[in-house]
């Protein structure tokens, strides 16, 4: 039925998305007991992290409605914390220009930030984008997602903490090892620690989710300046 | 809690987090973008990447966490090392959550 090809590209995906998922796992976790906590039946959580499937919207959802907030603040809330998308998506049109259309609108619903980091690197490292592999690695990643919401939601409070295991860092450990191969000379670099503190900055200030979105905005800025300015003298 | 209220919530929260993800793809496939547009979208992932990950680690709520209670910090080495010299997702992923497991373990961080 499937090309060997097809397999095997798929599989290179599997393996891109088993790191995901084991970061996704706590973190559905803790989604579906907050859920819970929040007055929201397993199911629904289950089916958030089904059809939605974006970690911060989810997590600001559950403690609002908990809260007894009104639908439209809820909503507006979810549209503030995915404007990064909105960078993403636009980030990935070149990289992804030889997919089909169609595939590459549905492959943009699974972009949160880790699928994306993925996607970004392994259209760095020179592969081909493959509909097979981005599409493996977002559903791996996913089931994650959703198999921790489920377990979080049914078992509540009678899983034991995973801090000790290590499990909470591995979302940051994932970026960092998705950031690291990116700095293939000096201007990747100067950017990265130009957003960090930006965002470390704004953050302080806080202002929340937008630190993320104006750290995102400068540095690109920056970097264009800098590839500008290198052209210029070379 | 109310199931309609529910189902209205997860559609809203479908339609705000699909249009972002999929719109600037869809409407921007289409069309030739500016050299310079293309030059500042391919440093999108950087800065999104390390404005995502610093606070993570630096901070504890919204002031910075510079201590050797932050298991987060001191854990980032490892990792940076690790990333670097193997280049290796899955070998980062381990070194990081075993270095951060050993500090909980034996340093009650």
């Amino acid at each position: 039925m499937f090309t060997n090809e097809t397999r095997q590209s798929a599989l290179r995906g599997f393996r891109q998305g088993l790191p995901i998922m084991i970061g996704y796992l706590p973190l559905g976790f803790a989604y579906g007991v907050l859920a819970v906590k929040n007055d929201i039946s397993a199911l629904w959580a289950v089916t958030t992290s089904i059809f939605v499937f974006a970690g911060a919207g989810q997590f600001i959802a559950a403690g609002m409605i908990g809260a007894g907030a009104p639908l439209f603040s809820i909503i507006v809330a979810n549209m503030m914390v995915n404007l990064r998308h909105i960078l993403m998506s636009a980030a990935l049109v070149h990289p992804w220009r030889s997919l089909p259309v169609f595939w590459r609108n549905i492959l943009s619903l699974f972009q949160t930030d880790e699928i994306f980091a993925v996607s970004v690197a392994s259209a760095k490292a020179g592969d081909d984008p493959q509909v097979s592999q981005i599409l493996s690695c977002a559903l791996v990643a996913q089931s994650g997602w959703i198999v921790g919401t489920a377990i979080g939601a049914i078992s509540g409070d009678f899983v034991a903490d995973v801090r000790p295991y290590g499990l909470d860092f591995a979302l940051p450990c994932m970026f960092i090892a998705l950031l690291v191969p990116l700095f293939i000379d000096r201007i990747p670099i100067i950017i990265a620690l130009f957003s960090a503190l930006c965002s470390l900055f704004c953050m302080m200030l806080g202002m929340g989710r937008w630190s993320i979105i104006l750290a995102t905005v400068l540095g690109a800025s920056l970097g264009l300046y800098l590839s500008m300015r290198k052209n210029k003298c070379s | 809690m109310d199931n309609s209220f529910l189902a209205l919530c997860t559609l809203g929260m479908v339609a705000s987090t699909a249009l972002p993800r999929i719109l600037p793809m869809s409407l921007l496939a289409k069309r030739e973008m500016p050299e310079a547009f293309r030059v500042w979208l391919s440093y999108v992932p950087v800065a999104i990447l390390a404005a995502l990950v610093a606070p993570e680690i630096f901070l504890k709520g919204e002031s910075l966490w510079l201590s050797f209670d932050n298991v987060f910090l001191l854990g980032l080495l490892p990792t940076l090392f690790t990333a670097y010299f193997s280049k290796s997702l899955f070998g980062t992923l381990s070194v990081g959550m075993l270095s951060v497991a050993l500090l909980r373990y034996f340093f009650g961080v």
